[in-house]
């Protein structure tokens, strides 16, 4: 079983419900982003650790802005996963990257999901990797025990879900809205129609994001989701830090403060 | 797949060409296909060159010719000068230059100041 299922099987076992929060990798910068990781392990079920990418078109401005200052350092994956390798010497919380598929393929599919096991990597979540084209990709991953974790939306069809429940392990992104990422005043009622769309098809635990920023948001996404996934929310907090370790304590609170509810 | 502008960790190089139809860092599958089996050979042209063939068709022929399609006038320029007389050269007027007006007056006037 992986790090990702065992994680939920134990939630599940203790009738909790999960929390996992999205910070961009090297942003402000990747001694941060470990500090970052560990911080959040107190709170989190699941880390989505961002990989920056020049064209996030699946990214509202906030994280636009964290990609933009991350790629300014001009890191790649290799220093993302050294940064993950670090974080895991001191958190046994999962991680998944949270990927576009380009900087994944220029850097080697294979090589990748072999370092990405010695990094200590549990899952990784391509925004713009169909599952039609996912095939061999989950199965590359599935060698090195890591989860190919699918985003659906309240767009997908049953046939595009049933494909996904099929591909996907660790569990299921299901965006709670058609657009891009981004805190919401109000959360759409359709993430919860979808959410139950997606158990007729899989077993597997279902985590809600796109737009979550509150503590009331949380614990109604908690009513009919396994997680809430908290991205642009988290991102902001370290945007409005004026110091690397202003940005670790303003997000380990403003974590605190969204699983209170 | 299709062919990318991008660096050696995959990230999309950013773009300039005086037309809007051409500033973006990829290209049509289609094209990286035709290009891969070897049955079209795809080349450049530089800003200049196209508005040089842009200025050249409308007062020629009375064509204007989109700000993309001129890139093809300025190469078949260079490709006609190693032709002989009898033989024939097709261009494909993709687009009609009406839209690029304003783009070449700025262009254009700024250089004859």
């Amino acid at each position: 079983m992986s790090r990702i299922a065992e994680t939920f099987a134990r939630l599940r076992q203790d009738g909790k419900k999960g929390f996992i929060p999205f910070i961009t990798a090297g942003d402000p910068n990747l001694e941060t982003t470990r500090e970052l990781i560990v911080e959040l392990a107190r709170a989190a079920t699941v880390i989505e650790l961002g990989v920056p990418f020049s064209d996030p078109m699946a990214d509202g401005p906030v994280i636009q802005r964290a990609s933009e200052r991350a790629l300014r350092q001009g890191f790649g994956l290799t220093e993302i996963l050294q940064t993950s390798a670090e974080a895991r010497k001191q958190t046994r919380v999962p991680i998944v990257l949270f990927s576009y598929f380009n900087p994944l393929l220029q850097f080697g599919l294979e090589k990748l999901a072999r370092e990405a096991e010695h990094a200590g990597v549990d899952g990784i979540l391509v925004t713009d990797l169909a599952p039609e084209e996912a095939g061999r990709f989950a199965a590359m991953l599935r060698a090195h025990e890591i989860d190919l974790i699918f985003l659906v939306a309240p767009t997908s069809t049953d046939e595009r879900l049933r494909m996904v429940a099929e591909r996907a392990s660790g569990f299921i992104y299901a965006v709670s809205r058609t657009g891009v990422t981004g805190a919401r005043a109000e959360m759409s009622v359709e993430s919860e129609k979808l959410v139950s769309r997606v158990r007729k098809f899989s077993d597997l635990p279902v985590a809600v994001g796109f737009g979550i920023s509150k503590p009331d948001q949380v614990a109604d996404v908690w009513r009919y989701a396994d997680a809430a996934v908290v991205g642009s929310a988290i991102v902001g907090e370290i945007e409005k830090a004026q110091s690397a370790a202003e940005a670790v304590s303003r997000v380990g609170r403003f974590a605190r403060l969204l699983i209170s509810g | 797949m299709s062919y990318v502008l991008q660096d050696e960790r995959g990230q999309i190089a950013t773009t300039h060409s005086i037309s809007a139809g051409l500033d973006y860092p990829s290209i049509g599958p289609e094209h990286a296909f035709l290009h891969d089996s070897g049955r079209v050979e795809y080349t450049s042209v530089s800003d200049d060159e196209a508005l040089g063939a842009f200025q050249m068709l409308s007062k020629l022929e009375g064509i204007i010719p989109a700000l993309e399609s001129a890139h093809a006038v300025a190469h078949a320029l260079k490709v006609a000068r190693e032709m002989k007389s009898e033989q024939v050269l097709i261009i494909n007027l993709s687009g009609r230059g009406d839209k690029d007006i304003d783009t070449v007056r700025e262009q254009v006037g700024s250089a004859n100041k």
